[in-house]
Protein backbone atom coordinates (compact mmCIF):
# COMPACT_ATOMS: atom_id res chain seq x y z
CA UNK A 1 0.00 0.00 0.00
CA UNK A 2 1.38 3.88 -0.72
CA UNK A 3 1.98 5.63 2.68
CA UNK A 4 0.10 8.53 2.73
CA UNK A 5 2.61 11.73 2.83
CA UNK A 6 3.42 13.46 5.85
CA UNK A 7 2.48 17.35 3.79
CA UNK A 8 -1.26 15.36 3.03
CA UNK A 9 -1.52 14.26 7.39
CA UNK A 10 -0.67 17.83 8.12
CA UNK A 11 -3.02 19.43 5.54
CA UNK A 12 -5.93 17.37 7.12
CA UNK A 13 -4.66 17.95 10.62
CA UNK A 14 -4.82 21.73 9.95
CA UNK A 15 -8.16 21.53 8.41
CA UNK A 16 -9.69 19.79 11.00
CA UNK A 17 -7.91 22.35 13.48
CA UNK A 18 -9.68 25.33 11.51
CA UNK A 19 -12.92 23.49 11.53
CA UNK A 20 -13.09 22.56 15.44
CA UNK A 21 -11.64 26.16 16.15
CA UNK A 22 -14.56 28.00 13.80
CA UNK A 23 -17.02 25.38 15.62
CA UNK A 24 -16.07 26.48 18.97
CA UNK A 25 -16.28 30.23 18.42
CA UNK A 26 -19.42 30.47 16.12
CA UNK A 27 -21.20 27.26 17.27
CA UNK A 28 -24.97 26.59 15.77
CA UNK A 29 -27.46 24.25 16.24
CA UNK A 30 -30.74 22.68 14.48
CA UNK A 31 -34.36 22.52 16.24
CA UNK A 32 -37.62 20.93 14.91
CA UNK A 33 -40.43 22.45 16.58
CA UNK A 34 -44.42 21.59 15.43
CA UNK A 35 -46.90 24.46 15.32
CA UNK A 36 -50.47 23.15 15.87
CA UNK A 37 -53.38 25.83 15.36
CA UNK A 38 -57.11 24.79 16.50
CA UNK A 39 -60.07 26.16 15.61
CA UNK A 40 -63.99 25.82 16.60
CA UNK A 41 -66.00 25.19 13.93
CA UNK A 42 -69.76 24.37 13.84
CA UNK A 43 -68.50 20.83 12.94
CA UNK A 44 -66.25 20.72 15.91
CA UNK A 45 -62.55 21.22 16.70
CA UNK A 46 -60.35 21.28 13.86
CA UNK A 47 -56.45 21.20 13.94
CA UNK A 48 -53.58 21.09 11.05
CA UNK A 49 -50.01 21.09 12.37
CA UNK A 50 -46.18 21.36 10.77
CA UNK A 51 -43.09 20.59 11.74
CA UNK A 52 -40.30 22.99 10.87
CA UNK A 53 -36.50 22.82 10.76
CA UNK A 54 -34.64 25.89 12.02
CA UNK A 55 -31.03 26.89 11.94
CA UNK A 56 -29.51 29.09 15.19
CA UNK A 57 -26.18 29.92 14.46
CA UNK A 58 -23.83 32.61 15.53
CA UNK A 59 -22.31 34.86 12.94
CA UNK A 60 -18.63 36.11 12.52
CA UNK A 61 -18.18 40.18 12.45
CA UNK A 62 -15.87 40.40 9.79
CA UNK A 63 -15.14 43.54 7.41
CA UNK A 64 -18.10 45.57 8.96
CA UNK A 65 -20.88 42.64 8.76
CA UNK A 66 -23.55 43.76 11.40
CA UNK A 67 -25.19 40.35 11.96
CA UNK A 68 -24.20 38.47 15.28
CA UNK A 69 -26.61 35.67 14.40
CA UNK A 70 -29.63 34.54 12.76
CA UNK A 71 -32.22 32.09 13.13
CA UNK A 72 -34.32 30.91 10.80
CA UNK A 73 -36.16 28.57 9.09
CA UNK A 74 -34.45 25.82 6.61
CA UNK A 75 -36.96 23.21 6.22
CA UNK A 76 -40.51 23.71 6.27
CA UNK A 77 -43.88 24.78 5.47
CA UNK A 78 -47.31 27.21 6.01
CA UNK A 79 -49.86 25.48 8.77
CA UNK A 80 -52.61 24.41 6.86
CA UNK A 81 -56.15 23.78 8.68
CA UNK A 82 -58.72 22.27 6.63
CA UNK A 83 -62.22 23.47 7.83
CA UNK A 84 -64.24 21.59 4.94
CA UNK A 85 -66.49 23.54 3.35
CA UNK A 86 -65.77 26.57 4.99
CA UNK A 87 -62.14 26.97 3.13
CA UNK A 88 -58.00 26.25 4.03
CA UNK A 89 -56.80 28.19 6.64
CA UNK A 90 -53.10 28.62 6.33
CA UNK A 91 -50.57 29.90 9.28
CA UNK A 92 -48.09 31.69 7.83
CA UNK A 93 -43.86 31.69 8.38
CA UNK A 94 -44.26 35.25 9.05
CA UNK A 95 -46.11 37.17 12.13
CA UNK A 96 -45.94 39.54 14.82
CA UNK A 97 -42.79 38.43 16.29
CA UNK A 98 -39.78 38.97 13.73
CA UNK A 99 -42.12 40.01 10.83
CA UNK A 100 -41.12 37.97 7.71
CA UNK A 101 -38.54 36.00 10.09
CA UNK A 102 -41.52 34.72 12.10
CA UNK A 103 -40.79 31.14 11.36
CA UNK A 104 -37.20 31.08 13.41
CA UNK A 105 -38.24 33.98 16.05
CA UNK A 106 -40.75 32.48 17.36
CA UNK A 107 -38.79 29.92 18.50
CA UNK A 108 -36.49 31.66 20.52
CA UNK A 109 -39.86 34.13 21.33
CA UNK A 110 -41.61 30.94 23.01
CA UNK A 111 -38.72 29.25 24.50
CA UNK A 112 -36.57 32.07 26.05
CA UNK A 113 -33.15 30.65 27.02
CA UNK A 114 -32.59 34.15 29.32
CA UNK A 115 -29.23 33.95 27.65
CA UNK A 116 -28.50 35.93 24.03
CA UNK A 117 -29.79 33.17 21.78
CA UNK A 118 -26.83 33.05 19.74
CA UNK A 119 -23.95 32.61 22.91
CA UNK A 120 -22.79 29.48 23.60
CA UNK A 121 -25.10 28.96 26.37
CA UNK A 122 -27.87 30.57 24.47
CA UNK A 123 -27.16 27.83 21.36
CA UNK A 124 -26.60 24.81 24.08
CA UNK A 125 -30.06 25.61 25.74
CA UNK A 126 -32.02 25.25 22.56
CA UNK A 127 -29.52 22.04 21.90
CA UNK A 128 -30.91 20.65 25.05
CA UNK A 129 -34.49 21.26 24.34
CA UNK A 130 -36.55 18.71 24.47
CA UNK A 131 -40.02 17.78 24.51
CA UNK A 132 -40.55 21.03 25.34
CA UNK A 133 -44.53 22.77 24.68
CA UNK A 134 -46.28 25.84 24.97
CA UNK A 135 -49.29 27.95 24.06
CA UNK A 136 -48.78 31.06 22.14
CA UNK A 137 -50.39 34.63 23.60
CA UNK A 138 -52.36 36.23 20.46
CA UNK A 139 -49.35 38.68 20.16
CA UNK A 140 -47.25 35.68 19.08
CA UNK A 141 -49.59 34.33 16.87
CA UNK A 142 -48.37 33.59 12.85
CA UNK A 143 -49.99 35.80 10.01
CA UNK A 144 -53.31 33.57 9.24
CA UNK A 145 -54.32 33.72 5.48
CA UNK A 146 -56.74 31.88 3.46
CA UNK A 147 -57.29 32.00 -0.72
CA UNK A 148 -60.88 32.82 -1.76
CA UNK A 149 -59.74 30.34 -4.85
CA UNK A 150 -56.64 27.85 -3.90
CA UNK A 151 -55.52 28.17 -7.61
CA UNK A 152 -55.80 32.01 -7.65
CA UNK A 153 -52.92 33.83 -5.39
CA UNK A 154 -54.58 37.00 -6.08
CA UNK A 155 -57.84 35.72 -4.02
CA UNK A 156 -55.38 35.71 -0.54
CA UNK A 157 -57.29 37.31 2.50
CA UNK A 158 -55.52 38.10 5.73
CA UNK A 159 -57.39 36.60 8.72
CA UNK A 160 -57.40 38.36 12.20
CA UNK A 161 -54.98 36.48 15.28
CA UNK A 162 -58.52 38.08 17.36
CA UNK A 163 -62.05 36.51 17.35
CA UNK A 164 -63.22 39.56 18.28
CA UNK A 165 -61.79 42.88 16.35
CA UNK A 166 -60.03 42.99 12.78
CA UNK A 167 -56.48 44.37 12.69
CA UNK A 168 -54.25 45.84 10.25
CA UNK A 169 -52.49 43.73 7.72
CA UNK A 170 -49.69 45.76 8.43
CA UNK A 171 -49.33 46.18 4.87
CA UNK A 172 -51.88 48.45 4.41
CA UNK A 173 -55.50 46.99 4.53
CA UNK A 174 -57.17 45.25 7.18
CA UNK A 175 -57.05 41.41 8.25
CA UNK A 176 -61.21 40.16 8.68
CA UNK A 177 -62.00 38.30 11.50
CA UNK A 178 -62.64 34.31 11.28
CA UNK A 179 -65.66 34.66 11.31
CA UNK A 180 -65.91 37.36 8.52
CA UNK A 181 -64.20 35.59 6.38
CA UNK A 182 -64.87 31.49 7.00
CA UNK A 183 -68.58 31.79 8.32
CA UNK A 184 -70.75 31.85 12.04
CA UNK A 185 -69.34 29.40 14.23
CA UNK A 186 -66.06 29.93 13.23
CA UNK A 187 -63.33 31.13 15.54
CA UNK A 188 -59.27 30.77 16.54
CA UNK A 189 -58.86 28.51 19.70
CA UNK A 190 -55.17 27.98 20.17
CA UNK A 191 -51.98 27.90 18.79
CA UNK A 192 -48.82 25.58 20.69
CA UNK A 193 -45.40 25.04 19.76
CA UNK A 194 -43.69 22.30 21.19
CA UNK A 195 -39.84 20.27 20.33
CA UNK A 196 -40.21 17.50 17.99
CA UNK A 197 -37.97 14.71 16.11
CA UNK A 198 -40.67 14.32 13.92
CA UNK A 199 -39.83 14.75 10.43
CA UNK A 200 -40.13 18.27 8.98
CA UNK A 201 -43.44 18.42 7.04
CA UNK A 202 -43.80 19.04 3.08
CA UNK A 203 -46.43 18.74 0.55
CA UNK A 204 -47.91 21.95 0.87
CA UNK A 205 -47.31 22.27 -3.37
CA UNK A 206 -50.30 19.90 -3.76
CA UNK A 207 -52.68 22.73 -2.63
CA UNK A 208 -51.31 25.44 -4.35
CA UNK A 209 -49.40 23.95 -7.21
CA UNK A 210 -48.47 27.52 -8.35
CA UNK A 211 -46.08 28.13 -5.61
CA UNK A 212 -43.15 26.33 -6.56
CA UNK A 213 -43.39 28.30 -10.29
CA UNK A 214 -43.65 31.70 -8.61
CA UNK A 215 -40.99 34.14 -9.14
CA UNK A 216 -40.85 37.03 -7.14
CA UNK A 217 -43.82 38.07 -4.72
CA UNK A 218 -47.54 36.05 -5.47
CA UNK A 219 -48.92 39.16 -7.02
CA UNK A 220 -46.25 37.96 -9.62
CA UNK A 221 -44.53 41.15 -9.50
CA UNK A 222 -40.65 41.21 -9.17
CA UNK A 223 -40.74 44.25 -6.74
CA UNK A 224 -42.06 44.23 -3.55
CA UNK A 225 -45.02 46.97 -3.45
CA UNK A 226 -47.97 47.98 -1.50
CA UNK A 227 -50.63 46.04 0.28
CA UNK A 228 -50.23 42.24 1.13
CA UNK A 229 -50.38 40.49 -1.93
CA UNK A 230 -47.15 42.23 -3.25
CA UNK A 231 -45.08 41.36 0.18
CA UNK A 232 -46.21 37.86 0.32
CA UNK A 233 -44.06 35.32 -1.35
CA UNK A 234 -43.28 31.71 -1.32
CA UNK A 235 -40.64 31.74 1.53
CA UNK A 236 -43.86 32.80 3.93
CA UNK A 237 -45.34 29.32 2.90
CA UNK A 238 -42.32 27.20 2.48
CA UNK A 239 -38.65 26.74 3.15
CA UNK A 240 -36.35 24.70 1.51
CA UNK A 241 -36.34 22.78 -1.97
CA UNK A 242 -39.21 21.76 -3.96
CA UNK B 1 -31.27 68.51 5.56
CA UNK B 2 -28.14 68.07 3.18
CA UNK B 3 -28.88 65.57 0.37
CA UNK B 4 -25.67 63.69 0.63
CA UNK B 5 -26.01 63.21 4.51
CA UNK B 6 -29.63 62.12 4.04
CA UNK B 7 -28.83 59.49 1.10
CA UNK B 8 -26.16 58.22 3.68
CA UNK B 9 -28.92 58.28 6.89
CA UNK B 10 -31.29 56.50 4.51
CA UNK B 11 -28.11 53.85 3.53
CA UNK B 12 -27.89 52.99 6.91
CA UNK B 13 -31.85 52.93 7.21
CA UNK B 14 -31.66 49.53 4.63
CA UNK B 15 -29.84 47.31 7.34
CA UNK B 16 -33.16 47.77 9.61
CA UNK B 17 -35.73 46.95 7.59
CA UNK B 18 -36.94 43.67 5.58
CA UNK B 19 -35.12 40.15 6.79
CA UNK B 20 -32.47 40.13 9.41
CA UNK B 21 -33.34 43.56 10.36
CA UNK B 22 -30.86 45.68 12.71
CA UNK B 23 -33.28 47.28 14.58
CA UNK B 24 -36.73 46.38 15.35
CA UNK B 25 -38.73 49.24 13.28
CA UNK B 26 -42.01 47.49 12.79
CA UNK B 27 -44.82 49.66 14.21
CA UNK B 28 -46.99 48.01 17.38
CA UNK B 29 -49.40 48.93 18.84
CA UNK B 30 -49.99 48.65 22.76
CA UNK B 31 -50.97 44.99 22.62
CA UNK B 32 -47.49 44.56 21.17
CA UNK B 33 -49.06 43.71 17.92
CA UNK B 34 -47.49 44.59 14.67
CA UNK B 35 -49.53 47.24 12.85
CA UNK B 36 -46.98 48.39 10.09
CA UNK B 37 -44.11 46.51 8.44
CA UNK B 38 -40.87 48.02 8.71
CA UNK B 39 -40.66 48.38 5.22
CA UNK B 40 -44.37 48.43 3.91
CA UNK B 41 -44.82 50.16 0.89
CA UNK B 42 -46.71 53.47 0.95
CA UNK B 43 -47.50 53.99 4.23
CA UNK B 44 -43.67 53.95 5.72
CA UNK B 45 -41.84 57.25 6.17
CA UNK B 46 -38.34 57.91 7.30
CA UNK B 47 -38.11 62.02 7.23
CA UNK B 48 -39.73 63.36 4.41
CA UNK B 49 -38.89 59.71 2.63
CA UNK B 50 -41.44 57.18 1.86
CA UNK B 51 -40.63 53.56 1.04
CA UNK B 52 -41.77 52.79 -2.19
CA UNK B 53 -40.85 49.43 -3.61
CA UNK B 54 -38.62 46.91 -1.82
CA UNK B 55 -36.97 43.45 -2.86
CA UNK B 56 -36.41 41.22 -0.02
CA UNK B 57 -37.82 37.82 -0.26
CA UNK B 58 -37.27 34.26 -0.35
CA UNK B 59 -34.64 34.53 -4.02
CA UNK B 60 -32.97 37.72 -2.74
CA UNK B 61 -32.31 35.95 0.76
CA UNK B 62 -31.10 33.32 -0.43
CA UNK B 63 -28.03 35.45 -2.49
CA UNK B 64 -27.91 37.96 0.50
CA UNK B 65 -29.61 40.97 -0.98
CA UNK B 66 -31.76 43.25 0.37
CA UNK B 67 -32.82 46.58 -1.60
CA UNK B 68 -35.23 49.50 -0.96
CA UNK B 69 -36.33 52.49 -2.83
CA UNK B 70 -37.80 55.84 -1.33
CA UNK B 71 -39.66 58.49 -2.36
CA UNK B 72 -38.39 61.96 -1.78
CA UNK B 73 -40.96 65.10 -1.24
CA UNK B 74 -39.76 66.56 -4.36
CA UNK B 75 -41.40 62.77 -5.71
CA UNK B 76 -37.35 61.69 -6.99
CA UNK B 77 -36.51 58.10 -5.73
CA UNK B 78 -33.61 57.14 -3.91
CA UNK B 79 -32.50 53.41 -4.15
CA UNK B 80 -30.78 52.10 -0.94
CA UNK B 81 -28.69 48.93 -0.99
CA UNK B 82 -28.08 47.10 1.99
CA UNK B 83 -24.51 45.97 2.55
CA UNK B 84 -23.03 42.92 4.57
CA UNK B 85 -25.07 42.03 7.65
CA UNK B 86 -23.98 37.72 6.79
CA UNK B 87 -20.39 37.90 5.72
CA UNK B 88 -20.24 34.26 5.24
CA UNK B 89 -24.14 33.37 5.40
CA UNK B 90 -25.96 31.22 7.43
CA UNK B 91 -28.44 28.24 6.53
CA UNK B 92 -30.85 30.36 6.03
CA UNK B 93 -29.38 33.76 4.19
CA UNK B 94 -26.63 33.76 1.31
CA UNK B 95 -23.14 34.62 1.62
CA UNK B 96 -22.30 38.27 1.04
CA UNK B 97 -18.93 37.51 0.48
CA UNK B 98 -19.56 35.03 -2.10
CA UNK B 99 -22.73 36.55 -3.87
CA UNK B 100 -21.47 39.97 -3.47
CA UNK B 101 -17.93 40.50 -3.53
CA UNK B 102 -17.13 40.03 -7.00
CA UNK B 103 -18.07 43.88 -7.30
CA UNK B 104 -15.11 44.99 -5.66
CA UNK B 105 -12.61 42.94 -8.24
CA UNK B 106 -14.50 44.35 -11.06
CA UNK B 107 -17.24 41.81 -11.33
CA UNK B 108 -20.28 43.20 -10.89
CA UNK B 109 -22.40 40.85 -12.46
CA UNK B 110 -22.39 38.13 -9.44
CA UNK B 111 -25.65 37.01 -8.22
CA UNK B 112 -25.98 40.46 -5.84
CA UNK B 113 -24.63 43.14 -8.53
CA UNK B 114 -27.11 41.35 -11.19
CA UNK B 115 -29.81 41.50 -8.70
CA UNK B 116 -29.15 45.09 -7.50
CA UNK B 117 -29.08 46.25 -11.03
CA UNK B 118 -32.37 44.34 -11.89
CA UNK B 119 -33.56 45.69 -9.12
CA UNK B 120 -33.26 49.31 -10.19
CA UNK B 121 -34.27 48.53 -13.77
CA UNK B 122 -37.53 47.28 -12.32
CA UNK B 123 -38.20 50.64 -10.21
CA UNK B 124 -36.94 52.72 -13.20
CA UNK B 125 -40.23 50.86 -15.00
CA UNK B 126 -42.46 51.41 -12.50
CA UNK B 127 -41.49 54.91 -11.70
CA UNK B 128 -42.69 58.09 -13.77
CA UNK B 129 -40.80 58.99 -16.75
CA UNK B 130 -40.30 62.51 -15.44
CA UNK B 131 -38.79 60.85 -11.97
CA UNK B 132 -35.13 61.20 -11.75
CA UNK B 133 -33.75 57.81 -9.91
CA UNK B 134 -30.55 57.82 -7.40
CA UNK B 135 -28.97 55.09 -5.39
CA UNK B 136 -26.83 55.51 -1.96
CA UNK B 137 -25.33 51.96 -0.26
CA UNK B 138 -22.63 51.71 2.54
CA UNK B 139 -19.86 48.78 2.47
CA UNK B 140 -21.03 45.92 0.17
CA UNK B 141 -24.36 48.24 -0.53
CA UNK B 142 -21.97 51.09 -1.71
CA UNK B 143 -20.32 48.40 -3.63
CA UNK B 144 -23.45 47.46 -5.45
CA UNK B 145 -24.07 51.71 -6.03
CA UNK B 146 -20.51 52.09 -7.63
CA UNK B 147 -21.09 48.46 -9.88
CA UNK B 148 -24.02 50.23 -11.33
CA UNK B 149 -22.21 53.86 -11.98
CA UNK B 150 -19.83 51.79 -14.14
CA UNK B 151 -23.53 51.78 -16.34
CA UNK B 152 -23.70 55.19 -16.32
CA UNK B 153 -26.56 54.68 -13.42
CA UNK B 154 -26.13 57.75 -10.85
CA UNK B 155 -25.15 57.32 -7.25
CA UNK B 156 -23.57 57.99 -3.50
CA UNK B 157 -20.97 55.04 -2.34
Amino acid sequence: MKKIPKSVWILLGLVATIYAAWSIAYPSTAVRYRMTVTLETPEGIKTGSAVREVAIEKSPQFLGSTSVGAVGVTRGEAVIVDLGKHGVLFALMRGGVGGIDYGGYILTTAFPSGNDPFSREGIGYYRSLKNAKTTLTPQQYPMFVRFRDLNDPKTVEAISQYNDRDMPTGYGGMAKTAVEVFGAGIKLKEVTIEITRDSVTTGIEKLLPWLPQTKGYISGQFLGGAGLLNQLDKGDFYKGSK
Amino acid sequence: MDDTLFKAILAMDSYNRGYNYGIDLNIRNANGDIIQQSDAPDITHIGNATVYKNLGNADAQNIGFYGIAYTLSSGNVVISYRGTDSLFGTSTIGSDWYNGYGVALGHPDGPEGAMAFSFYNAVDLAAADNVSISTTGHSLGGGLVNGERNNSLSGSA
